[in-house]
């Protein structure tokens, strides 16, 4: 590609725009992944504990 | 395809695939971005500026496909009531807005330089911006209906009733006069461009095709885990 062509200026900004909004759509959609899969985590945990019986007390 | 209906299916299938996926996109944006920028010639008539072409023409055509996707999802969501079909309808929707915005900035920037123009209103623009509106709509329902199921009915049939905009884009160059060129890739009498442009074309739809598939599927398996988490959520509430 040739940097001193006329136009050449459209071509980069295309180029450029375009990076930008699908890197930050994969950057979104990957961090909605992790927050979702670190809340679900969190919240099997709690079940879990909440799950567990509690232990017999000895009255002695 | 049944057989995926099940969402923990879905998920262990979606898991194997998605490092595949990925990797391809990337190797296809590497290759493509090489042909397009380095390998492509200039055109003889349009410079450089034919280099647009091969981001323009890919996110137009991802564009419509998305918005198939999402019709698709919608019909099987309302006919067979599958459990994934309108999970895979609401992830398509934000991806497929990003790529008809990116379909209509950078037609905007190479049209100022072929037409002198960044906007007219024909009818091949105007109803890719249609298509524009019906999927941030389509997002809006979904955003602003809180009852899962009510918001799900609704955003099908405006999907459905906005997929009538989808052959119009296609033919609409066809059917009314138009400053955009005709179609020239997918034509019934096969591609009439170059190869040594057709290639890079090809590649880059390929790369945009495939980080459609990635995207979509991560976003639905977060959709599927954000759904357990309100059940999870609404139960922790009623004890």
């Amino acid at each position: 590609m040739s940097f001193t062509a006329p136009h050449v200026g459209f071509v980069l900004v295309s180029y450029g725009f375009s990076t930008l909004v699908l890197c930050g759509l994969t950057a979104i959609v990957l961090w909605q992944a992790r927050s979702a899969a670190n809340r679900l985590k969190d919240l099997e945990a709690r079940a879990v504990r909440r799950r567990k019986p509690a232990k017999p007390v000895n009255p002695a | 395809m049944q057989a995926y209906a099940n969402p923990a299916r879905f998920n262990a299938l979606a898991l194997s695939v998605l490092p595949w996926c990925a990797g391809i996109t990337v190797l296809l944006f590497a290759v493509g971005l090489y042909y397009s920028l380095v390998v492509a010639p200039q055109d003889y008539q349009q410079g450089e500026t034919v280099r647009i072409m091969f981001i323009h023409v890919p996110a137009a055509w991802m564009a419509l496909a998305c918005y198939s996707v999402m019709a698709l999802a919608s019909a099987v969501a309302i006919i067979w009531r599958h459990p994934l079909a309108d999970v895979a309808a609401k992830t398509a929707a934000p991806i497929g807005a990003c790529f008809t915005f990116l379909a209509l900035f950078t037609g905007s920037l190479w049209g100022k330089p072929m037409w002198g123009t960044w906007w007219v209103w024909d009818a091949r623009l105007t109803s890719v911006f249609v298509l524009f509106l019906l999927y941030l709509g389509y997002i809006a329902i979904w955003q602003a209906i809180e009852e899962p199921a009510r918001a799900a009915r609704l955003a099908a049939i405006v999907a459905l009733v906005g997929f009538i905009n989808v052959p119009i884009i296609k033919y609409s160059v066809e059917w009314w006069n138009s400053l955009h060129q005709p179609a020239s890739v997918l034509r019934a009498d096969g591609p009439a461009i170059h190869s040594s442009i057709l290639t890079p074309l090809l590649i880059m739809a390929g790369a945009y095709t495939m980080l459609f598939l990635t995207l979509h599927l991560i976003a639905m398996r977060t959709e599927i885990m954000k759904r357990r988490i309100h059940n999870m959520e609404q139960a922790e509430v009623q004890g």
